[in-house]
């Protein structure tokens, strides 16, 4: 198995590291899947029965890295899986952020330390001539093929209602507020396009009203469902990563599923919904 | 959502947004009503019909509980007996949070204007007056209303959209509105179109202390700039339980001691100071407090632009701290603390 790529613009960097924190914010595990054409990052949730994921990030390569090459299991199964400790990478991306712009980042599949690692090699501006490479070397662990059926891409579901979430900064702080005062909201969308995000607790209720979303489809007339805050807003604190749009889907108490859209990724994020009756 | 009065009847007031989950209160309610005895059997025959499925029409709905318990009421809009609205609630939200030291707040309002109210163990006592000028609309249908509330929970609510400074950020459009005894606070904030409503419950009332602090008492005045007295308190000993305050006609300056484990350590701040606007004394006043006690003062200080201190013959200590909220608004927030009386029997 080989694999090897090459970041060189600046935006594409920036972005690819936006990505990468997220994961290492919003899961303990993640999985990397190396296919010929796209990049994935998934994190399934710890301690589940249940199979789906809980995010689900594609990457196009084409869009990221100047050179790519791969090579994988075998000609039939020409893929790669990788697990690492999120919080791993968390530390290669400090340096990466500190050092401000790097010229360069290469990722490659190697062998050191008797494990498979992934080994970022970042190369920093200097005030003088001379470069500065920077190797970050984070140890894998491979997920063999009868694994990988854990990981496959999550069914295109069939919302009640889909719509668009309006300005992830304003929702953030008011979902940080929530979280403050309880544990759990209730998110209810209408077809009209009007979001509402409820929370009950002993000494207070608090519903805020986002109307006007656009809606891009919808199956019934309204849908709710009950999701933890901590989640959300863990994964509203990512609006740096600068989507063109977030798509919220909504399966009545089942599910709240937000897509951040963009021409080089897309980022599925799956919220369970919590029975609280 | 469910406004009980003392008959056992409500008003259901029906938010679209909520009714599966209303529906489903409603059940509960009812079963737990029945139990109680304290509902008509006869009603709850009717209710005991509601679906419960979530397709129930909004309309079915509607009708069925509408126009058996409403017709008491007169339309909730009616019923306040307070009503506050102002275009930037993040002018209340710097007040309240600067005393915010307990949770529990006591809210006075008449037609004066507003007064909070926070205290500790019936001794230390913060108050917040906002006069009704700061408010766009300010009605008040009662001679007093008075409400106990969860402070921090409504610091959450007014903070929704973001809680950056005074100055920059957002700043909410805000409506309050209060039904009376027995009712829930509601609060409805506005702020680039997303509107937020809340509704906190008002607990029951616990009266609190009501300092008679007469003028003629006062045997020591000092009106300073808070940034001076600030700076003074947050470096005070810590390791002193408590803290002195003296003054006296015949002195130069308004002295402050701490007695701690290293030493005892005096400031003294000149009469004649730029610092101090002016120093009004008729007998020598010496009293100690509890440097515990103090430490809810140091958060209204830290945003006041000026401080009055007083000391009455008994000891109690008055701080008066002025806060310019706007071109020409001021609040006041006081602040109460007793001497300590143990400290004073050591000598």
């Amino acid at each position: 198995m080989k694999f090897r790529g090459k970041m060189i613009d600046p935006n594409c960097i920036k972005q690819f590291i936006g990505i990468l924190g997220c994961m290492t914010k919003l899961g303990k595990s993640c999985i990397l899947r190396i296919t010929t054409t796209d990049l994935y990052f998934i994190v399934r949730e710890s301690q589940t029965i249940s199979a789906s994921p809980l995010i689900w990030c594609a990457l196009d390569e084409g869009h990221f890295f100047s050179e790519f090459g791969m090579e994988g299991l075998s000609t039939v199964d020409n893929e790669i899986y990788l697990e690492f400790v999120a919080e791993n990478v968390a530390r290669t991306l400090s340096a990466l952020k500190v050092s401000g712009t790097a010229k360069s980042v290469k990722i490659k599949l190697t062998k050191k330390l008797s494990s498979p690692c992934l080994t970022f090699e970042i190369d920093l501006p200097s005030g003088t001539n001379h470069s500065r490479l920077v190797v970050h070397d984070i140890p894998v662990n491979l997920v063999p093929r009868r694994l990988w059926n854990d990981y496959l891409e999550p069914e295109a579901m069939d919302p009640d209602i889909s719509v668009h979430l309006p300005q992830l900064r304003l929702m953030k702080s008011i979902v940080e507020r929530m979280k403050n005062l309880a544990n759990m909201a209730t998110v209810h969308v209408t077809s009209e396009g009007l979001l509402t995000l409820t929370v009950e607790t002993e000494a207070v209720s608090v519903t805020s009203h986002f109307d006007n979303l656009h809606v891009e489809k919808k199956k019934e007339e309204e849908a709710s469902v009950t999701i933890e805050l901590k989640r959300l807003s863990n994964f509203l604190g990512h609006e740096q990563l600068n989507p063109q749009k977030v798509v919220c889907d909504v399966l009545q108490s089942k599910l709240m599923h937000l897509n951040f859209l963009s021409d080089s990724y897309t980022l599925q994020y799956f919220l369970p919904g919590i029975n609280d009756q | 959502m469910f406004l009980f009065n003392n008959k056992q009847q409500f008003l259901v007031r029906i938010n679209p947004t909520n009714r599966q989950r209303l529906i489903n209160v409603l059940h509960k309610l009812l079963i737990t009503k029945t139990r109680a005895g304290s509902f008509p059997a006869s009603e709850c025959g009717e209710f005991s019909q509601l679906p419960k499925t979530s397709h129930v029409k909004l309309q079915q709905f509607e009708t069925f509980v509408m126009p058996r318990f409403s017709s008491q009421n007169v339309p909730v809009e009616q019923n306040h007996v307070l009503m506050i609205r102002m275009d930037n609630a993040k002018i209340i939200s710097h007040i309240l949070k600067a005393i915010n030291f307990k949770e529990n707040s006591v809210f006075c309002c008449t037609k004066d204007g507003l007064k909070v109210t926070v205290e500790d163990m019936k001794s230390v006592q913060l108050n917040a007056f906002i006069e009704p000028g700061i408010f766009q609309s300010y009605v008040v249908k009662e001679e007093e209303i008075k409400f106990q509330l969860n402070l921090t929970v409504l610091l959450e609510c007014l903070n929704v959209f973001g809680s950056s400074g005074l100055q920059s950020g957002t700043s909410p459009a805000l409506k309050l509105y209060y039904n009376g005894h027995g009712t829930p606070v509601s609060i409805l904030l506005e702020e680039s179109g997303v509107i937020t409503d809340c509704k906190i419950r008002t607990v029951h009332f616990d009266p609190v202390l009501d300092y008679d602090f007469g003028t003629s008492n006062v045997i020591g005045r000092i009106i300073m700039s808070s940034e001076c007295l600030k700076e003074v308190f947050c470096e005070l000993d810590s390791t002193s339980d408590c803290v002195q305050f003296s003054m006296s006609p015949d002195s130069a300056n308004f002295r402050i001691t701490t007695f701690g484990h290293s030493g005892t350590y005096h400031v003294d701040i000149p009469k004649a100071s730029d610092v101090i606007e002016s120093l009004r004394c008729t007998s020598p006043v010496s009293f100690k407090y509890k440097l515990s006690l103090m430490k809810p003062s140091i958060r209204p200080l830290g945003i006041a632009q000026k401080v009055s201190l007083r000391i009455d013959d008994t000891g109690l200590i008055c701080f008066q701290f002025m806060i310019k909220v706007e071109d020409n608004h001021n609040c006041y927030i006081d602040f109460y603390c007793p001497a300590d009386v143990d400290f004073e029997e050591d000598e």
